[in-house]
């Protein structure tokens, strides 16, 4: 087991390094230039020259590369060309906003389309249960995040007027955890929360539900009718046994549905890592993109990792070597 | 075989229930399908008294199992179930769920064959006993795990084991874990589907040893599925022998096993090798040639007319009920009278050989 971790291990930082020098080089293949935006307002070609030299632009490839790298062993990515701030004090307060919609949107998501999948595989087959479950879950995996983030914004902002879909709502000074634990923060946090749930739903419902469909129809699940256990029981043998393809795909998933969830943030103007995200590529602010990338990269890294010791807990049939 | 073990109050309190009676009537069983009713059982009638073990032979997809199933209502939804299935005197196919939630496992359990697929993959071996101990007795986790070791040292594993996974066990261990699984509770009923079907003639041996070192000790009432007739012989007071969904013969296993009168089981006799008397000619093992006829469209008359090399026209015209002969002794054949003179002839492969031409 310790063998299998530490390789893991090994394995997750050569991948780490890998994306990270792919990144290197895309950001300098593109033909743009940094500096365009601050050339537009009027910047001499003498303060260009030095704004690059300052920004580690000028060398060859090579030796922006080696710098590069060097800077990444200790986590350093620089500063941000357009805050003009270290690149981590731009992105720490915007992934804990993200962190703020992304968790409890997710969780509940897997929570909720996991027992609805449990329903309505066990419902009979052909009912109207099973029907519609699996007619409203695949209409709503076929829509685009930010079509459901809008829907939301109309009925519950603008229809109804009961919630707000813009930012993260006043600060009223305060800073720290203090900052989150306000009414105005929390009622900002509904909308943003619900889409990310509705959109991460109906894939956790589908998978759960064929997994409790397939599972039905085994032996033991005869077997444990035979027993006389009550029928929420027998279903619980089916889903516990529907978990472990569930857990397989809901890891790597949750690292793919950042693409979503920085939709739904750009929807509702959530100042997080997705939208800033974003924002950093096309004003082709290198260091705080790279940085960005560099965290997505080391997140599905570790999901996959945590997918995979999740799979050993679940499945006495898995053994790490 | 001893069975010594350290018994516990909740296992003596078990271990006094009685064994219960089973009487089936009329048992009628249509499967749904795309094509119409497939009637895997029609109108069979057999009792199970208490204590004694009866034997359901018949080759594979005769019924055997479907008419196990529906005594603990186990099959899939939809599908026709007619008839009394009377336990104790109280039906079991007009049981309200939840009735019928109490009586499984507590009054009739159930040893699955190819215990493979048959225990949960994910759950240890010890939790899926005690989950069946607790579904129907209030006792607290530790009396109903102390009961599962003294199941698992009477069927003959090691205690330690039962926190273990079915993947950690070998076929013949899952065998004996299924077997004490259908103890928990010491149901008055047991059915043996095929317990030893999947595994080698030595395990074989041994899990059944095992399960007659219980019924002597236990005096369960027991009904045991199989398609090999030295099991019944070696097991079983009464033999039901069943063609195509009905009963064509029925009595006590020496009467049925040593003179059949049906021409089917004088062919299934006939199929299977037995013990010599010293000097005797090792007779040729025949097997009954063509197979089950299509239940969508079950033959004319007595349905084993078109495999029969005694056949007559009266057999395709006109179903033969099934009739007492003796005393407890019943068959399904017009011709029962012939028997002397079938069982004779039946030992030349020849006669066998003619029925199959007829029907090719």
């Amino acid at each position: 087991m310790r063998a299998y971790i530490l390789r893991r291990l090994l394995q997750s930082i050569v991948v780490v390094f890998a994306v990270t020098t792919i990144m290197f080089f895309i950001f300098r293949i593109v033909p743009a230039d940094p500096t365009a935006m601050m050339v537009e307002r009027g910047m001499s070609e003498e303060a260009r020259q030095a704004l690059l030299k300052e920004w580690g632009l000028t060398g060859s490839l090579g030796t922006q590369y080696v710098s590069y790298i060097k800077n990444l062993m200790v986590f350093d990515f620089g500063e941000s060309f357009f805050y003009k701030k270290p690149v981590w004090d731009v992105l720490l307060p915007r992934i804990v906003n993200t962190l703020w919609i992304a968790v409890p949107g997710l969780l509940m998501g897997a929570a909720i389309g996991a027992g609805l999948g449990m329903v309505v595989g066990w419902s009979k087959r052909g009912s109207a249960t099973e029907r519609s479950g699996i007619l409203v879950a695949t209409i709503i995996r076929g829509t685009p995040s930010f079509i459901i983030g809008i829907a939301l914004l109309a009925i519950f902002s603008s229809w109804l007027g009961w919630l707000p879909g813009f930012g993260m709502g006043d600060a009223n000074g305060k800073t720290g955890i203090a900052r989150f634990l306000q009414g105005d923060f929390l009622i900002h946090l509904i909308l943003p929360v619900l889409a990310i749930t509705i959109y991460f739903l109906p894939e956790n419902l589908l998978l759960m539900r064929s997994g409790v469909a397939e599972n039905r129809t085994e032996d033991y699940i005869e077997l444990v009718r035979a027993k006389g256990v009550s029928n929420s029981r027998v279903a619980w043998h089916a889903g516990r046994n529907s978990l472990l393809p569930l857990i397989t795909w809901l890891f790597p998933a949750l690292a793919e549905t950042i693409a979503g969830i920085v939709v739904i943030e750009i929807v509702f103007s959530w100042p997080g890592i997705g939208r800033e995200l974003v924002m950093a590529v096309t004003r082709q602010d290198f260091p705080l993109a790279q940085a960005a990338f560099f965290l997505l990269a080391v997140m599905i890294v570790v999901a996959n990792f945590a997918a995979d010791l999740t799979y050993g807990k679940l499945d006495p049939r898995v053994v790490y070597r | 075989m001893t069975l010594n073990t350290h018994e516990t109050d909740f296992d003596r309190k078990l271990n006094a229930k009685p064994p219960v009676e089973l009487s089936v009537r009329d048992l009628r069983i249509a499967y749904a399908t795309s094509r119409g009713p497939f009637r895997a059982v029609d109108g069979i009638s057999f009792d199970v008294q208490p204590s004694s073990v009866l034997g359901l032979v018949g080759e594979s997809g005769c019924g055997k199992s479907t008419v196990v199933k529906s005594l603990m209502r186990l099959l899939p939804d939809g599908t026709q179930v007619d008839g009394e299935v009377l336990l104790n005197g109280q039906n079991v196919l007009a049981m309200t769920d939840g009735a019928l939630r109490k009586t499984r496992w507590n009054k009739i359990a159930l040893i699955t064959q190819s215990a493979m697929n048959a225990l949960d993959p994910v759950i240890c071996i010890g939790d899926q006993i005690i989950e069946s101990i607790q579904a129907h007795e209030n006792v607290s986790r530790k009396v109903a795990w102390a009961r599962a070791e003294s199941l698992f040292t009477l069927v003959g594993l090691p205690t330690a084991r039962l926190r273990e996974y079915p993947h950690q066990f070998s076929g013949g261990m899952r065998q004996r874990a299924v077997i004490a699984m259908a103890l928990s509770l010491n149901a008055g009923l047991l059915l043996a589907d095929e317990p030893t079907t999947a595994l080698d003639p030595i395990m074989q041996d041994q899990i059944m040893s095992r399960i007659r070192a219980i019924q002597d000790r236990l005096h369960r009432s027991m009904i045991l599925v199989t398609h090999d007739i030295g099991l019944v012989a070696e097991n079983c007071n009464t033999v039901a022998v069943m063609y195509a969904g009905k009963i064509v013969e029925m009595g006590p296993v020496e009467q049925v096993l040593v003179a059949p009168e049906h021409p089917y089981t004088i062919g299934l006799h006939n199929a299977f090798p037995r013990m010599l008397a010293e000097g005797e000619e090792r007779p040729p093992l025949i097997s009954i040639a063509g197979g089950l006829p299509n239940l969508l469209n079950p033959p004319s008359g007595c349905r084993f007319h078109t495999r029969c090399p005694f056949a007559t026209d009266r057999c395709s015209a006109q179903e033969p009920p099934l009739r007492e002969v003796q005393p407890r002794r019943s068959v399904a054949c017009h011709h029962a009278g012939q028997a002397v003179d079938f069982r004779r002839r039946a030992t030349n492969p020849e006669t066998w050989a003619t029925a199959a031409r007829g029907t090719s």
